[in-house]
């Protein structure tokens, strides 16, 4: 895909998270870096994969080009999400990018177990953060080539 | 008789004059047979009573042994015997009991070591994520005001920061020490001198700045963790790096032999510890100094003492020679393993 392509179609991102202030966080990290993408929010695991195969409310749902994914969350937690993704062969191919407050050493080598794409621990001061969500997307949006649809 | 001249010759044939004596002798004959067959019986009717309740003793006295504590004796007679039985059965009891609150111990302390574990986790996530929503909105407000701010609101909201920011490192503080033992490794034996140049190395921004000299004697094996012996001396090294009014820090690290351990000592030329403060200092977020003299959350020496009481080691302080502090602690010597 050139860059001309890109421009005609923005870029959708699916964010799992559950806590809304946190999601916001990302959102205005987003608008700060002016990026041009369709941030989709949903606030747990199930939500999570039936927006992915398009179920219930989700119907007209895209495919997402790059799913932001927080481990702690209700009903279905992130490292189930993770793993049920990266097992389909329709979803699989989708970078999962595991954004949390988590450190922990298990917290990384259980999802890299489980083929996250990689793991990023959400910084708590602001212009970090900000700076780190740029990052990602300018990585996974611009620099990585992804197989195309 | 004699008067007489006369002699009475009485005749009596051989058998039968013998014939008593040989009763006799048949008599004690027997009798001998006899009694040798009744003490042999009662010797083997003895020795059953005696050897075999004491073979069963042995027996059951090896599989208690084996920590089997619900074997018991049986108690057949009131002699001696019975009585060791008895006393036997009594001390396997007690045995047992002690046996069964052990047991409950070890149960105990793998539930707290697990709630342990836990609660570092919940330090590292849930604790956290509402500190980022405080810091993150507080900065956003700025961010968003910017220039509409005046100078008293702008201090204000850096305290508010400020005060966040240092409660995430007193959680991920505590988070490292409470790993010092639920995420510790088996001691092995480990070059001490290549630990130290591990904590150099993770040191080397710190040295360059402050142009700090740090030599060290030849040190030994020791029996450690490797990754928590790296982190003793970087935090024992950092600190005499940073407690320096001196234009140049100089630390010195030397090993000997103490009985089957080894004893270290870090020394320096900095800024030493009054007598009167050297029994809280290994006392986890005991500061000396504000924060504005020296920064830190007062960590690193409670860390360092856990460790050090995880080898099974002391740690303490003296003072230098030319004012400055010396910090020794001991670890036990290579063992083959």
């Amino acid at each position: 895909m050139s860059s001309d392509e890109r421009k005609e179609r923005p870029i959708e991102i699916l964010l799992v998270e559950d806590n809304p202030g946190d999601a916001r966080l990302t959102q205005e990290a987003m608008r700060a870096a002016k990026l041009s993408n369709n941030l989709h929010i949903v606030e747990d695991g199930v939500e999570a994969m039936e927006f992915l195969r398009r179920q219930g409310r989700f119907g007209d749902a895209p495919r997402p080009d790059l799913i932001l994914l927080d481990l702690n969350l209700p009903r279905m937690d992130g490292r189930e999400v993770l793993a049920e993704v990266k097992s389909d062969p329709d979803l699989r191919r989708i970078p999962v990018v595991v954004l949390t407050t988590s450190r922990a050493e298990e917290d990384v080598i259980r999802a890299y177990d489980l083929h996250a794409n990689c793991y990023v621990t959400k910084p708590v001061d602001l212009a970090q953060f900000m700076k780190i969500v740029a990052q990602i997307d300018e990585f996974w949006v611009k620099v990585v080539t992804l197989p195309g649809k | 008789m004699p008067d007489l001249g006369w002699a009475v010759v009485y005749s009596v044939p051989t058998a039968i004059a013998l014939a008593s004596l040989d009763a006799l002798t048949r008599g004690i004959l027997w009798a001998s047979v006899t009694l040798a067959a009744l003490m042999g019986a009662g010797m083997f009717v003895l020795a059953r009573r005696i050897a075999a309740p004491l073979s069963r003793l042995n027996a059951t006295a090896q599989t208690v042994g084996t920590g089997d504590f619900s074997q018991r004796l049986e108690v057949a007679s009131r002699d001696e015997i019975g009585q060791l039985a008895e006393e036997f059965n009594r001390m396997a009891g007690a045995l047992a009991e002690q046996d069964a609150q052990v047991r409950r111990h070890a149960a105990e302390l793998a539930r707290s070591n697990a709630e342990l574990e836990q609660f570092a986790y919940v330090a590292s996530h849930d604790l956290q994520e509402p500190l980022r929503m405080v810091v993150g909105y507080v900065q956003l407000i700025e961010k968003r005001l910017a220039e509409k701010l005046d100078t008293d609101t702008r201090e204000f909201m850096g305290f508010a920061v400020d005060g966040a920011l240092r409660m995430q490192n007193l959680i991920e503080d505590i988070l490292g020490y409470s790993r010092v033992s639920s995420k510790g490794q088996p001691l092995a034996p480990v070059d001490s001198a290549a630990a130290l140049k591990d904590a150099l190395a993770l040191l080397v921004s710190r040295i360059a700045e402050t142009g700090a000299e740090v030599d060290a004697q030849s040190l030994p094996m020791v029996m450690a963790d490797r990754t928590q012996l790296v982190q003793l001396f970087q935090n024992l090294i950092g600190n005499a790096i940073k407690f320096c009014k001196e234009p140049a820090p100089r630390v010195r690290v030397e090993a000997r032999r103490q009985d089957h351990q080894w004893r270290f000592s870090v020394s320096d030329n900095g800024i030493g510890i009054a007598p009167e403060y050297r029994g809280q200092l290994f006392v986890i977020f005991k500061r000396l100094h504000t924060r504005r003299e020296y920064p830190g959350t007062g960590i690193g020496l409670a860390i360092c003492k856990r460790i050090i009481e995880r080898h099974g080691g002391e740690i303490g302080v003296e003072s230098a020679p030319g004012g400055g502090s010396v910090f020794w602690f001991t670890l036990p010597e290579e063992k083959s393993t």
